[in-house]
């Protein structure tokens, strides 16, 4: 890979997260005929599983994917500690983890047993690349 | 970074994660409408409060999810480039920024100015990680290539300062200078490990190597000037002039060490060695002219005529001390030596015959002189009883004496 190339690819991204700030909230229109409001909002497959809920849960609004089995695989959700997206194993169990925190923005790779293993993030120290055992125990960070 | 803070932040998720698990799948409900059409859905909390839109943009269908402030705080779309998910802080600036567009996959994370500040990019030539700082700069980079995987550490300036390459047939790490100058080299190939050190100039001034060729150190003009070589047989040091020649040569072999310097052409002037052959000095034609010996009999020393033929030869052994002087053919003419008994001086023929001998012993002076065949002739000696002189004919019969 060339290292302009990649300068390139993450030269875009200021543009880019700021037109994904510019989602905005959209404003709050009762009376708007072509939007449909509630507190949760279900999608269901051909058999009438529930595969997808965008629902308000614990005070945080979440969208949940669930796989055929019903468990969920991926959830994106803004809590009290920030916006996070979750990726899930079949057991359900957390994988991977993508979340802004106060601290600041942080990557998580979980193994099977649920222990981070790899954690990139950026704090106010600047960013950090953690890779770790079993145990929980770094055994490789840069800087 | 304090690892212990990030680890801190993986605990915040435990809310998050047991809020999606705790979604569960509800329970189906056959009366639901199959399908709910509109251009905007709004989920609203108990409040009220709109806290997700799902809704169509001008690029493309949008999802956004609101804090309790009504912060947009993530969105996910998928517009004209292609998907994008992107996790904002509670001030509302972007942090963590996942896309998928024709270049490839790329996840950015930002700092709280909202500063890319990490990237975790794939294109179609290889996956990349990529450190910056709050300037931009990138600091740290790993990219894996068809080559393969290659680690590189830059300084605020954004020059390079350390890069570690892996490739099928070797391991490098090189460091360079503020000025992008390599300055150390580390490498394993299948010869095995090599070290290099280079100069302001970048160019290389001193490799150690473990395949033979050992440690070598060059001059600014890139000239190796010394070698320090360990191989199979022996460990070796040579040192060389700027035009390259052999200067000095120091090995150590089975039979012991050796010292050998050379003239200007690279020939081999002085050798020393410590297995009895001592100190060689050759002259410019290659000819050995001095040697300086110490073997068990005893140090010597031994001067040679440009023709190698030994002209004077000076030794000290369990007898004592002698000097022997020869002629153009290399045969001995004069002795002097020291014994116990006392010193004493030879004079000999062309052949080899001793011709004249003065010596000096406890019980005096004495001078001999011979005839070719070896015949005392005449003698002259000076004892406690006094001076005697006397003369022999050929058959060594007193012709003369006195007093």
């Amino acid at each position: 890979m060339t290292w302009a190339k990649v300068v390139t690819m993450t030269a875009g991204l200021g543009l880019a997260l700021a037109a994904g700030a510019a989602l905005g909230p959209a404003a709050s229109n009762p009376a708007a005929a072509r939007t449909v409001r509630a507190e949760r909002f279900e999608l269901l497959d051909a058999e009438g599983k529930v595969r997808a809920v965008l629902s308000v849960a614990a005070e945080a609004p979440v969208l949940a994917l669930f796989d055929a089995a019903g468990k969920p695989r991926a959830t994106l959700c803004v809590d009290a500690f920030g916006p996070a997206l979750v990726l899930r194993d079949a057991a359900g169990q957390p994988g991977s983890v993508l979340n802004v925190a106060a601290a600041g923005p942080a990557l998580f790779l979980r193994d099977a047993a649920g222990e981070v293993r790899t954690c990139l993030s950026v704090t106010a120290a600047g960013p950090g690349l953690m890779l770790l055992d079993a145990a929980g125990k770094p055994i490789w960070r840069a800087p | 970074m304090t690892w212990a803070k990030v680890v801190t932040m993986t605990a915040g998720l435990s809310l998050a994660l047991a809020a999606g698990a705790a979604l569960g799948p509800a329970t189906p409900d056959p009366a639901a409408a199959r399908t709910v059409r509109a251009e905007s859905f709004e989920l609203v909390d108990g409040q009220g409060k709109v806290r997700a839109t799902l809704h169509m943009t001008a690029d493309g269908p949008s999802l956004a999810l609101f804090d309790a402030a009504g912060k947009n705080r993530a969105g996910l779309r998928v517009g004209a480039d292609g998907p994008e998910l992107a996790l904002f802080d509670a001030p509302g600036k972007s942090q963590a920024f996942l896309r998928v567009h024709a270049g490839g996959p790329c996840l950015a994370l930002a700092d709280a100015a909202g500063k890319t500040r990490a990237a975790l990019t794939l294109t179609a030539d290889a996956p990349g990680l990529m450190l910056l700082d709050a300037a931009g700069k990138t600091r740290a980079g790993l990219v894996v290539t068809a080559d393969g995987p290659s680690l590189r550490l830059s300084d605020a300036a954004d020059n390079p300062r350390a890069i570690v390459t892996v490739t099928a047939g070797r391991s490098v790490l090189g460091l360079y200078d503020a000025a992008g100058k390599a300055q150390a080299g580390l490498t394993v190939t299948a010869d095995g490990p090599g070290l290099s050190l280079s100069d302001a100039v970048g160019k290389s001034q001193a490799a150690l190597t473990a395949d033979g060729a050992g440690l070598s150190l060059r001059d600014a003009a890139g000239k190796p000037r010394a070698i320090l070589a360990l191989t199979a047989d022996a460990p070796g040091l040579a040192l060389y002039d700027a035009a390259g020649k052999s200067q000095a040569g120091l090995t150590v072999t089975a039979e012991g060490p050796g010292l050998i310097l050379s003239d200007a052409v690279g020939k081999s002037q002085a050798a020393l060695t410590a297995d009895g052959a001592g100190l060689n000095v050759r002259d410019a034609a290659g000819k050995m002219r001095a040697i300086l010996a110490l073997t068990a009999e005893g140090p010597s020393l031994g001067l040679y005529d440009a023709a190698g033929k030994p002209r004077t030869i000076l030794r000290a052994d369990a007898e004592g001390l002698g000097l022997v002087l020869g002629d153009a053919a290399g045969k001995p003419r004069a002795s002097l030596t020291l014994t116990a008994d006392g010193p004493g001086l030879d004079l000999f023929d062309a052949v080899g015959k001793s011709q004249a001998a003065l010596a000096l012993t406890a019980d005096g002076a004495g001078l001999s002189v011979r005839d070719a065949a070896g015949k005392a002739r005449a003698s002259l000696f000076v004892t406690a009883d006094g001076p005697d002189l006397s003369l022999r004919d050929a058959a060594g019969k007193t012709i003369w004496r006195a007093p």
